[in-house]
């Protein structure tokens, strides 16, 4: 059970005592085991195609193909969360949907994530809702008694129906691991409505596709609309690259221009 | 304190009854007898020819609090039941906030814990507005959801869905009521399909949301005896009497008065049943009150708040 009063006011979280301890990464090269199941199949075939035709769309071929957010975490949290550790938050980050549309798979992930933490998903934000889960997982450490948290983004890039956006190239999920004696430091996280893609940033920037930035040190991978920025993070991280970063990303459908400022030791 | 400024909701006119839904979900004289026996429900808000963004708009159009004050809401946050409601990459969402000026809004959808999203939605607008430290800012709570699919209408043995929404503006700080307490539990292993793990499900659920009520009771510093009301999801009556003998709090002040008409409105039911609870003169200043949802489905979430009016 998680009990929890509103944020007190002034409660701040010590300089250099809180951040993103471990990150992992990862490509689904396959589709899910779940996308071979009869059963779901004809769950998923009603949902959607009831959805998709409230709107005058029409399915198509589904079966065999598409990924499931709720094994791809899995595999994450498997590789991120040591054993004996425990996680007080998880927050789940993703805009294009997985094929398990009326599942809460947040609620799945605390289930199988040690620590049984709150946990919920955040969505509809395009390429900010990682932004805003990173924040969230802070906010909680910061105010909400949740000092160990664990932000999952994940895109799959497989939908059954014609999508005027562009999908991901594949199927892929990054996890940071948060909490006490951090190797990087989370500093200012600001998502900017109604922005532009140009970013003036001071340091080392790790950058979407779509940003224009006068110098980026590190451009996330071609195909990664929504994970592509956190991978390269999780590659700086893991690979013990110091540096003061800011990750920027930019949706071109929801303009909103993101930054996290980033200070890994 | 995380405290609510305004609430406003809107509610379809059409009122269906639910033995419309009994062929194409199968059910028996018997069965809907019993829904309306036993669970009280009765008739289900529905918008037939509305969309998602009608019900929004509907929400806040009714929202007097917001004009003039739109440039103020740095957050919408749409807690949603169902976790995929339209094809991606449509956003209603941000097409409202686009027509009702909330141009300086971040707007996101909370989701995945079922019908308590919508708490969930509001504790963490109290903490993003805690640390922007602006004590004009506000965040706005839009609460709304379209039965368009059979999992959006019926819950197998437990109630009907109906549309409406809700929308509520949140401050970090307030006079009126100031949020105490929030507790959430939850209950991943029912991931399988509500009739798969409905056996198992329906023994935990009152046990598992009085639970939750007491934690956040407790979490408060209060006990049950504070408390004036309890603000309910609307799933059935049913399900709240087992509740209210759990937690030792009398049925008659807990508000059911909307299951039978509105269905169960998703994310919504909380604000909803605020509003009657005050147009009622339920709550008198200083009031303590609880705000209480079960979300089921692949997924369950128990959770409620306690606010002092």
């Amino acid at each position: 059970m998680y009990a929890t009063r509103p944020a007190a006011p002034g409660t701040v979280l010590e300089q250099g005592t809180w951040g993103i301890r471990r990150a992992a990464r990862q490509l689904f090269a396959e589709p899910t085991q779940l996308s071979h199941n009869d059963a779901h199949n004809g769950r998923f075939r009603e949902y959607t195609g009831d959805m998709l035709a409230a709107f005058g769309m029409s399915l198509g071929a589904f079966e065999g193909r598409g990924q499931s957010y709720g094994e791809m975490a899995e595999a994450l949290i498997r590789q991120v969360v040591a054993p004996g550790e425990q996680v007080d938050v998880l927050v789940l980050a993703y805009a294009v949907p997985d094929i398990a549309p009326g599942r809460a798979t947040a609620t799945y992930l605390s289930y199988v994530c040690p620590g049984n933490p709150l946990a919920f998903a955040v969505t509809d934000q395009g390429s900010a809702a990682a932004f805003t889960g990173l924040r969230l997982v802070r906010e909680y450490a910061r105010t909400g008694g949740c000092p160990r948290g664990l932000l999952l983004v994940v895109e799959q890039a497989d939908l059954p129906y014609d999508t005027a956006s562009e999908l991901p190239a594949a199927h892929a999920a990054v996890a940071l691991l948060c909490g006490p004696d951090p190797v990087a430091e989370v500093g200012r996280i600001v998502n900017r409505p109604n922005s532009t893609p140009v970013l003036t940033a001071t340091g080392k920037t790790i950058a979407g596709r779509a940003v224009e930035a006068s110098v980026v040190d590190r451009l996330a991978p071609d195909g990664q609309p929504y994970t592509g920025v956190w991978w390269e993070l999780a590659g700086v991280i893991s690979g013990h690259e110091p540096g003061d970063f800011v990750v920027a990303d930019f949706d071109p459908q929801l303009r909103y221009l993101s930054t996290a400022e980033i200070a890994v030791r | 304190m995380t405290a609510l400024v305004a609430v406003a909701s809107y509610l379809p006119g059409e009122q269906v009854p639910i033995e419309t839904f009994a062929p194409k979900f199968g059910l028996t004289d018997m069965q809907i007898k019993v829904f309306r026996r036993y669970h009280k429900l009765g008739n289900v808000r529905r918008d037939p020819q509305g969309t998602l963004m009608d019900l929004l708009r509907g929400a806040l159009s009714r929202l007097d609090a917001l004009k003039g004050q739109e440039h103020l809401v740095r957050y919408v946050i749409h807690p949603r039941t169902f976790p995929v409601v339209v094809p991606f990459p449509m956003n209603p969402v941000h097409e409202v906030c686009q027509e009702f000026g909330l141009t300086n809004a971040e707007a996101f959808a909370i989701s995945h814990q079922a019908c308590s999203s919508g708490l969930q939605a509001l504790d963490l607008a109290g903490r993003l507005l805690s640390a922007d430290g602006d004590p004009d800012a506000m965040a706005l709570v839009l609460a709304g959801e379209k039965a368009f699919t059979g999992e959006s209408q019926m819950i197998p043995e437990t109630s009907f869905f109906g549309e409406g929404a809700s929308a509520c503006l949140v401050r970090d700080t307030g006079p009126r009521d100031r949020m105490l307490s929030y507790a959430a539990m939850l209950r991943g292993e029912f991931d399988g399909e509500l009739e798969e793990v409905a056996g198992e499900f329906q023994s935990a659920y009152a046990d598992s949301l009085a639970d939750a009520v007491l934690a956040a009771i407790a979490e408060a510093g209060l006990s049950v005896e504070d408390i004036r009301i309890v603000l309910p999801h609307n799933v059935n009556v049913v399900a709240w009497q087992r509740v209210s003998r759990r937690i030792k709090f009398p049925l008659d002040r807990v508000i059911l008065e909307h299951v039978a008409t509105n269905g169960h409105v998703f994310c919504a039911d909380a604000f909803i049943n605020y509003q009657t609870a005050v147009a009622g003169g339920m709550l008198t200043p200083g009031d303590r009150y609880v705000v209480a949802a079960a979300g089921a489905g692949r997924g369950a979430t128990f959770s409620a708040m306690v606010f002092e009016h």
